[in-house]
């Protein structure tokens, strides 16, 4: 009997997975155009190399890494550039985008070398060229993490396959379908860091996954596979470590400091692409669900892909008021139109009719916040600081070290924007610092 | 009797004896306080509003004496004051211009909104959705934390759903200015009465689409101009206060009504 892993805290979710958990991953042709944000990873946004009415080629790039923290773009379609303006994207206010119109004769396709046997610093190199970068939301390039600070030592590399968050299913695909691609990227995250010990790990949602898996490594001597608790947030990083190895991550460090390195499923196979194949990463898998859906399903679909078009593959608009958002239901964005593109991080998209209740009473102290939040902060006081802007003390009370969750506004009875207001107040709190 | 008699001088003597010693300690340790600070303190409006950037009047107070600040620096205090305040410090003060806020946005009502939102009813969080409720990409949210955090009571809204600032009452603080997340409020100087208020720079078809009295950027204002106060900037319409002699003669050419007297 395997033992099932867990953490402190957290909520029990229902699932809503079986929508999609079914379905095999469709390939979609290209849209028409693309919107290519160049803000697409964590820190710098690339540079773009591209002007207006150049025509690109699939796969060409089309933005370079502009600092230490940065990433490479690539055309996900070939045709023309058509403009560079500000566009909608689905994480926040306009931002620089690049749009390709599609030339529907084209074909080609430009690949790296692939490379059979690469040293860690030709793992790197690859990643940079090829855009990798977390897939799991926040978009870390991820030849970064392959890089460790000096001093430390990675020891253990998790792969991330507990996809708590519900309604999503990419992962699950993705491992069911490339299960080998996704075990080839875990190598290869461990060669380039030379952590000694692989792991994968899954919610014990699913078996299938999880068995699949097995068969897979169970020659590997030094790569297992582990069962989580089905339990939200089981998939954030802190709590994965906390799960498996029962190390702390210190706060406002990263996993390095306890000698692991956590990537997401879609990540490892992306890797796996990039160095085997020369895949530039242009390309993602998007979980379309929701409850008005008609034919929810996973697609793979270009980068910059606008979400009208996959969900007109879902089986279009329904009618009556909705909600559109980018990501899962706890961690997603609410988004204002169909008219933003899928980026790299965008896992998902969900279409839930609105639901209108009274939010925002006063807060009751039951403590129902405080027995959800996996950080052991105290989510009601944090917001009760950023209401009367009391920066400091909402930093001394460790707000910085909010996941964001959103384990508290679930559980919360008087239904309080809790985590919207513990965002704000890091926002807020960087402003003030700076 | 002896033991009451006992008590009494026992208290009493101990009383005396530490009413000696806090006495003569007062005097060893005692503290010498610049009288000034107390009359700088008196002068200060005692709304601890935290505009200076002190934390409140008696810091700021502090700062003033130790001549960190500018006798100058609370924005809230009277000009008089402020010359009060440079007199006590032996520093003469420059003659200053009455400021007030004013919100660059017209809109209200009359813009349109991007989706309901239903989140909680700041500026700042209504901005961080899909690029802010309002339609319009610069223009006002209307959830008024301007008008929240006045300290002042100075910001109404007008019946088309304007926030606005009575410049009798305001006393140029900058709190809204700094709480408005898409910076419509700036400090200009009380006697311009004539203004644009809009603050969209995008292009005159994206500002029809999205507001009925947007800043369209026709140019008609800057030709009626007979001082040439007016530019044209990133599709919007500024006005110099230094060359503006509030003749209006723009007011009545705006085919979007978005210039007014204040």
């Amino acid at each position: 009997m395997p033992k099932f892993w867990t953490f402190k805290g957290g909520v029990r979710l229902p699932e809503h997975k079986e929508r999609t958990a079914g379905k095999k991953i469709r390939d979609l042709p290209p849209p028409d155009r693309v919107i290519i944000p160049l803000a697409q990873n964590a820190g710098s946004p690339p540079r773009p190399v591209v002007e207006k009415g150049q025509a690109v080629e699939e796969g060409e790039v089309i933005a370079s890494p502009s600092g230490p923290v940065s990433s490479t773009l690539h055309a996900s379609v070939s045709g023309k550039v058509t403009a560079l303006d500000d566009f909608p994207v689905p994480y926040g206010p306009p931002a620089p985008a690049v749009e390709i119109e599609t030339d529907p004769e084209s074909s080609s396709r430009r690949r790296l070398a692939p490379l059979s046997d690469p040293s860690p610093e030709e793992i790197r190199s690859r990643a940079l060229e090829a855009g990798v970068v977390g897939l799991g939301g926040a978009g870390f390039p991820i030849q970064v993490k392959l890089a460790p600070p000096e001093g430390t030592e990675i020891d253990c590399a998790i792969i991330n396959a507990a996809e708590c968050e519900p309604f999503l299913t990419v992962d699950y695909r993705m491992m069911l379908e490339s299960g080998p691609k996704v075990i080839d990227g875990l190598k290869l995250i461990m060669k380039a860091v030379g952590a000694g010990e692989g792991i994968i790990a899954i919610e014990a949602n699913k078996m299938d996954a999880f068995y699949k898996l097995q068969s897979l490594v169970h020659r590997e001597k030094n790569i297992r596979v582990e069962l989580l608790q089905v339990k939200y947030p089981q998939g954030g990083e802190k709590q994965l470590i906390a799960a498996l190895l029962g190390r702390e991550v210190p706060s406002g460090g990263l996993p390095s400091a306890v000698g692991c390195l956590v990537q997401n499923v879609a990540t490892a196979a992306a890797l796996s692409e990039a160095v085997r194949e020369g895949e530039p990463l242009i390309e993602r898998v998007v979980t379309v669900s929701g409850p008005a859906l008609k034919s929810p399903g996973n697609f793979r679909v270009r980068i910059g892909t606008p979400f009208s078009y996959l969900v007109e593959a879902a089986g279009g608009l329904p009618e009556g008021e909705l909600k559109i958002i980018s990501g899962g239901p706890m961690m997603g964005v609410a988004q204002a139109g169909l008219e933003v593109p899928v980026v790299k991080g965008t896992s998902g998209i969900l279409v839930v009719p609105a639901v209108h209740r009274e939010r925002n009473l006063p807060c009751l102290h039951c403590g129902d916040c405080l027995r959800g939040c996996p950080m052991g902060l105290n989510p009601g006081d944090l917001a009760t600081l950023v209401e009367k802007e009391r920066w400091a003390e909402f930093e001394e009370h460790g707000g910085r070290d909010c996941i964001e969750c959103g384990c508290c506004a679930y559980s919360c009875s008087s239904g309080r924007d809790l985590v919207q207001l513990i965002k704000l107040g890091k926002e807020a709190l960087k402003k003030v610092k700076s | 009797m002896t033991a009451i008699l006992a008590a009494v001088f026992t208290i009493s003597g101990l009383g005396l004896i530490f009413g000696l010693g806090l006495a003569i300690g007062s005097r060893i340790f005692a503290v010498s306080i610049d009288p000034r600070l107390e009359k700088i303190e008196e002068l200060l409006p005692h709304l601890n509003c935290g505009a200076c950037g002190y934390g409140g009047c008696s810091d700021c107070a502090r700062a003033l004496l130790e001549e960190e600040a500018e006798p100058a620096i609370c924005p809230v205090a009277s000009p008089e004051t402020h010359r009060e305040i440079a007199e006590l410090l032996g520093k003469i003060l420059e003659e200053e211009e009455k400021t007030t806020a004013r919100i660059f946005c017209r809109g209200g009502y009359d813009a349109a909104r991007r989706y309901l939102y239903e989140g909680i009813k700041t500026c700042q969080a209504a901005n961080q959705i899909g690029g802010g409720v309002s339609a319009c990409d610069y223009g006002c949210l209307r959830y008024y934390t301007c008008q929240k955090v006045c300290p002042f009571e100075a910001i109404g809204i007008d019946d088309r759903g304007n926030p606005v600032v009575d410049p009798e009452l305001c006393r140029s603080c900058g709190l809204c200015v700094r709480h408005c997340p898409r910076d419509l409020i700036r400090i200009v100087p009380s006697k311009s009465e004539v203004d644009i208020r809009c603050s969209s720079r995008a292009k005159g078809k994206t500002v029809v689409k999205v507001c009925a009295v947007g800043c369209i950027a026709c140019g008609k204002c800057v030709k009626e101009c007979p001082v040439e106060a007016i530019t044209l900037e990133d599709n919007l319409a500024r006005i110099d206060y230094d060359k503006c002699v509030n003749c209006g003669k723009c007011i009545e050419v705006c085919p979007r009504n978005i210039i007014s007297r204040v």
